[in-house]
């Protein structure tokens, strides 16, 4: 299968405005078939308008955009049938209880016997913990609970593509942990494209990650490839001794970009921005201990996280920060 | 395609894909809940009880010789003079005014309510269409005040009036009555939806429409054409006339072709301009 082939959701220049307010602009998004894409930006970055024009709520202004190759306004209903959604906050018929939530669901995706529909509705029950639950009136569900039908209404059809808005983002550490796992264990019969503006979660399940800021595409990558690539090497060490005229050889090294240096408790901390590497990976430490000036605490690599990508490619993202 | 259930995808791919499911939950909404009851409580009360102190208020020994010359009567003199046509003409007034005002408030939440709720944007992201949204809905409430406010009020308004009277209603003249309500009924549903539908303020649709519902009689002075493509005079004394209505009551034939159709031509465009305009709608 060729990369165009498997790609699930395909974007160009897709673009939304409100009345005057450019609200997405120039979209180009690429998601690969099975994989759990991470919609990554600060509150109002353009995430759940991008997610209503990828399933015809909202017409684009500019731009087209194909999931499973049907177009996004004109084959709406085509690419519904593949597709189970999941809204910010989601909302049900609060005189239906839980069960029959997903029996009302499930009809419109399904013919059949009615053993057959309720064993799906059982099925999907099960998959989100909700079987004890399921003859409750959905009035009664706390915000957990409710997340948790929602990614069973949005399961009910086996879909293709799970596109979820903030599935984990009003829920407690305990139901957030819930929530990742079953987009886990999905993962190996649907793409989950899911918007989020948690970093952890993202960096805990995604193998994909776009960013969206102020609804423009700043990023778009594997998370493997993003961690790796938007920053130098940085080393950090923990040291005690004579520091300053350690410092001073390190930072004459043609490998070594930047020697940052303070004060914890009763040693000195360094953080040394290398631009090769593997000449500091395995020279630094040898190069630190050359002088006996100085005796060495603690080495190490520093872990850029997704959270660090982020702050530096929105520009401090004060909105997103979590 | 069938998958492990023995079930088979549904692959429709025609302009009304989801009706089924859709008025099949709306209808829930008005019989598996207390909506029904609450309903038909409220117009038995208001319909029956308004005829029930009426027609029983009318002396018994008046009544068969008032009955008798209903077929006769032309002019709203004539209406004014006999006790049942007028009691009749009041309690019609009264029900063709009562009914708009329920539909009205029925109608109009259905599709601000579900858009404000966000359940009209969890629907939509579902196989469905925009038209059988908003048609499953016009349907399913039709049919809940078609049968909690005319149906099981227009039967026992029937034996009511037959009791009191002593002898069957004509029931020919009784059905036309219904069948005009429905009408009229109709068509304040169908106001309500297409304003639901173009405003997102729910005191905006209730105020064109009730001014409609209200206003509307009064302009047949000043407008007198109005009169034959609305149904403003099926059953109000607007113009110095009998209401069309009325007279049907009486057992008489009086011209209802053009009004009738108006009227279904105001409803159908009521409905196109909701559907259209639905299509548009972002969610």
């Amino acid at each position: 299968m060729n990369t165009s082939n498997s790609l699930v959701i395909e974007t160009n220049n897709l673009s939304k405005a409100f009345r005057g307010v450019q609200a997405l602009t120039g979209l180009n998004l690429m998601v690969q078939q099975h994989s759990i894409f991470g919609f990554l930006g600060p509150n109002g970055a353009g995430k759940t308008t991008t997610i209503k024009l990828l399933l015809g709520l909202s017409r684009p202004t500019a731009g087209s955009g194909q999931i499973f190759g049907y177009d996004i306004q004109r084959e709406s209903t085509s690419i519904r049938r593949r597709i189970g959604y999941l809204a910010q906050d989601p909302r049900y018929y609060e005189h239906m209880t839980a069960r029959e939530t997903l029996r009302f669901t499930a009809h419109f995706f399904f013919t059949g016997s009615r053993a057959g529909i309720e064993e799906r509705i059982q099925e999907t029950l099960r998959l989100v913990g909700l079987e004890d639950k399921a003859d409750r009136p959905i009035k009664s569900f706390s915000g957990g609970e409710r997340q948790r039908l929602g990614i069973a209404q949005a399961q009910v059809n086996y879909p293709d593509l799970l596109i979820l808005d903030e599935p984990a983002a009003s829920l407690d550490p305990q139901g957030r942990h819930d929530v990742l796992e079953v987009m886990e264990r999905l993962r190996k019969h649907t793409t989950v494209f899911y918007s989020t503006h948690i970093l952890s979660d993202v960096q805990r399940v995604s193998d994909t990650v776009a960013i969206l800021d102020h609804g423009k595409l700043i990023s778009q990558a594997p998370i493997e490839e993003l961690l790796n690539s938007n920053s130098k090497p940085i080393y950090t060490l923990g040291l005690k001794g004579e520091t300053e005229k350690a410092r001073q050889r390190i930072a004459s090294l043609p490998w070594v970009v930047a020697v940052q240096t303070k004060p914890v408790n009763n040693h000195i901390s360094w953080e040394v921005t290398v631009s090769d590497d593997g000449i500091a990976e395995a020279q630094l430490l040898k190069q630190v201990q050359l002088g006996d000036e100085v005796t060495v605490l603690e080495f190490g690599r520093m872990k850029v996280d997704l959270e660090d990508i982020f702050l530096t490619l929105t520009e401090g993202g004060q909105n997103g920060k979590h | 395609m069938e998958n492990t259930n023995g079930l088979r995808m549904v692959n429709e791919r025609v302009w009304w894909v989801g009706f089924a499911n859709l008025f099949h939950a709306n209808n829930a909404k008005w019989w598996r809940t207390k909506k029904w009851i609450t309903q038909t409580v409220f117009w038995l009360l208001f319909v029956n009880g308004m005829l029930a102190s009426m027609i029983w208020s009318i002396p018994a020994e008046i009544i068969p010789g008032a009955f008798a010359s209903l077929g006769s009567i032309k002019t709203m003199d004539g209406v004014q003079q006999n006790l049942i046509a007028s009691v009749l003409m009041n309690f019609l007034a009264m029900y063709a005014l009562a009914i708009p005002v329920g539909a009205i408030i029925a109608g109009q939440d259905s599709i601000i309510g579900e858009r404000q709720a966000g359940t009209a944007a969890w629907i939509l992201s579902k196989p469905v269409s925009r038209s059988a949204f908003i048609l499953s809905k016009l349907a399913a409430s039709t049919i809940g005040i078609l049968i909690t406010g005319v149906v099981i009020q227009g039967v026992l308004a029937y034996i009511q009036l037959s009791l009191r009277i002593g002898s069957p209603w004509p029931i020919a003249g009784f059905l036309g009555v219904m069948g005009l309500i429905l009408l009229s009924l109709f068509f304040y549903i169908a106001l309500a939806y297409m304003l639901g539908a173009i405003f997102s303020n729910r005191g905006i649709v209730l105020g064109i429409s009730l001014a409609v519902a209200l206003m509307g009689p009064s302009m047949l002075r000043s407008l007198p054409v109005i009169k034959e493509i609305t149904p403003w005079t099926f059953f109000i004394p607007a113009v110095d006339e009998v209401p069309s209505g009325l007279a049907l009551a009486f057992g008489q034939t009086p011209e209802l072709v053009l009004p009738i159709i108006g009227t279904a031509l105001f409803c159908l465009v009521f409905i196109v301009i909701a559907l259209v305009r639905f299509q548009r709608e972002e969610l």
